[in-house]
């Protein structure tokens, strides 16, 4: 019987990955349409974050990580991924013809 | 050199872009535009009527040379400011033998390259 607690854990791990992979697919097609390096970030960017979120509850549960590890590597794949957002903007595009 | 790969509007007509560019009022604009202006300080600085300054300014957001951003004042009137948005026109030939215009855009700010970026991937859903 599963706490409350952790269904609501659940849901809103559901609902982060299903939206991540969602985000994470529509800027890569955006990106192969636009071939800019600020979409390509954007989408990497995006990506890691919902990776280090598959990955956080992943390792813990299959692999048999202790919690505080998984978190940790939760933490750097979204500490990386709001990196590459950021730069995303900050980054002067190098010319490209449309 | 840097280039906005996001402009909001499809690349402009060539003979649009050609009309501004060949057009003196057009250029007279331009050289005033050291900083962001509204449409009668373009026309105070540069000399041309400001009837005639609101078709040339017209011409030039049209060709994608110059960008417009609304600025609402303290009395909530809108003034427009006009604001030189292109480092060089490109003028090339294609494959098919004819000529395509392409504009380098002057680097946006973060915010409004996120605003584009965002607006390229809604674009997708």
């Amino acid at each position: 019987m599963l706490g409350a607690n952790a269904v609501l854990l659940i849901g809103m791990k559901t609902v982060t990955l299903f939206c991540g992979v969602i985000l994470t697919t529509l800027t890569y097609r955006a990106y192969r349409r636009t071939r800019a390096p600020a979409m390509r970030a954007l989408c990497l960017g995006i990506g890691f974050v919902t990776l280090g979120a598959i990955l956080g509850g992943s390792l813990h549960q299959f692999v048999g990580m202790p919690v505080a590890q998984s978190v940790t590597v939760e933490e750097l794949f979204t500490a990386a991924g709001f990196f590459i957002l950021t730069y995303s903007v900050y980054t002067d595009q190098p010319t490209t013809t449309n | 050199m840097v280039r906005d790969p996001f402009a909001d509007e499809e690349t402009p007509e060539l003979q649009t872009v050609l009309d501004a560019l060949d057009d003196e009022d057009c250029r007279a604009i331009v050289s005033v535009l050291e900083e962001p202006l509204t449409a009668s300080e373009i026309s105070d600085r540069s000399g041309v009527p400001l009837s005639t300054t609101y078709r040339k300014l017209e011409l030039l957001t049209e060709s994608s040379l110059l960008y417009e951003g609304v600025e609402v004042r303290s009395d909530g009137q809108h003034a427009s400011r006009y604001a030189i948005d292109f480092e060089e026109v490109v003028i090339s030939l294609d494959e098919e033998l004819s000529l395509t215009v392409d504009i380098s855009h002057r680097a946006r700010t973060p915010d409004q390259r996120l605003e584009n970026l965002w607006s390229e991937v809604r674009k997708e859903t």
